[in-house]
């Protein structure tokens, strides 16, 4: 496994006053255990750290870990401040098995670093399941999630890529929690078994925009969306756009727009309605009191979910 | 042709709901999705019949349509 380092460029604390933490001995162990585990201080972990490490004069060290570690912080005077289980080295290299040692840990999270820009700490939070199966494929149970580090939706890149860490791919056990289970991120889940994949509407949070569409005005047909599940035909130029998972309220930002083939008088956009779950659209001519359908709608919404 | 719920409002017009393929889960069959997606934009309390979109009249006089559950959709021009 690859080292990693800690998450600010160097390991840094303070005392009870703010300052920093001079002379502190960092402890680290087996996860969950008390048997001395070895940090290092370089990447290639040519040198070891001493264990305890003690910090310098500016309250710091430089730490690097090797996969799972109990770290506990005490201070000069050996007072322990903090002990906490489960801290990961963070990162799994693309083609490897989960380490074996998460299973059956809750609390865990694995992260795995993609090679995709933004997406570089892509987290699987165990912590919801107890009893993750893992081995050559990861199994994840029922009321697992996937989340990333800032609990951002995880995206169709992240999959892509987290199906490149076991030779099978993802089995998800039944009622898998998927924060961003719309079907364009879960078909590419290769190998998915799910027995059962639903969305939360608390977890759902994908970045940027919220929802989009573009649909065709006469017929109403859709042309493209994100998390919109269907669209409303209420009559001439009047539709409503459904979104697949609602919004946290109905302060969140729609703003639509339409395109008229063909025509030379223009036409006016109108949003008349907002619900957490849906938008409605009024076209009108560019009179502005004769609803008109029109060739192309296009909405975009963004908002809290 | 694609399922749609035709909606019969009290006033005799109608709505259509269209759902989005996309949005159908990986692991939903055909009906489970449509229920999800149909249940979700049905006003609670309003008449309702899921036909299959080839049956929906020209949209030339959507206007003129009018309905009521059960007879489908009519277009009643004057």
């Amino acid at each position: 496994m690859t080292t990693a380092l800690t998450d600010t460029p160097k390991f840094k604390q303070f005392d009870t006053n703010g300052d920093p933490l001079v002379g502190g001995k960092l402890y680290s162990y087996e996860s969950g255990t008390t048997t001395p585990k070895a940090t290092y201080q370089d990447a290639g972990k040519l040198q070891e750290n001493t264990n305890p490490v003690v910090l310098d004069s500016y309250g710091q060290a430089e730490v690097w870990l090797d996969g799972l570690y109990t770290l506990t912080m005490k201070d000069s005077n050996d007072v322990t401040l903090w002990s906490v289980d489960g801290i990961s080295s963070g990162i799994i290299e693309t083609g490897a098995t989960l380490p074996s040692i998460i299973a059956g840990d809750a609390n865990r999270y694995v992260t795995v670093k993609s090679d995709e820009s933004g997406y570089e700490n892509t987290t699987l939070d165990l912590s919801l399941d107890p009893t993750p199966e893992l081995g050559g494929d990861l199994t994840l149970g029922g009321n697992s999630i996937v989340t990333d580090t800032a609990g951002n939706d995880v995206s169709p890149a992240d999959f892509r890529w987290l199906s490149g860490i076991t030779s099978g791919g993802y089995t998800l056990g039944s009622d898998f929690l998927g924060v961003a289970a719309i079907q364009d991120d879960i078909s590419y889940i290769s190998g998915a078994t799910a027995g059962g994949f639903t969305t939360s509407t608390a977890e759902f949070a994908a970045k940027g925009n919220k929802g989009w569409a573009t649909f065709n005005g006469n017929p109403v047909a859709e042309r493209d969306s994100y998390n919109v599940s269907s669209i409303t035909d209420l009559g001439v130029g009047v539709y409503q756009v459904n979104w697949d998972n609602d919004f946290a309220n109905q302060n969140y930002a729609p703003i639509v727009s339409c395109y008229r083939n063909g025509g030379s008088t223009g036409a006016i956009a109108n949003i008349s309605g907002v619900s957490v779950g849906s938008v409605t659209i009024y076209i009108f001519a560019a009179d502005g009191t004769t609803a008109i359908d029109v060739s192309v709608i296009a909405i975009k919404a963004t908002g809290d979910m | 042709m694609s399922k749609v719920r035709v909606l019969y409002n009290n006033d005799g017009t109608v709505g259509v709901i269209h759902p989005v393929p996309k949005s159908r889960r990986f692991t939903e069959s055909e009906e489970d999705w449509l229920d999800r997606v149909f249940a979700k934009a049905t006003p609670p309390g309003t008449k309702y019949d899921d036909i299959d979109s080839s049956q929906l009249p020209d949209r030339k006089d959507r206007d003129s349509w009018r309905g009521e559950k059960g007879r489908g959709i009519r277009v009643d021009k004057p």
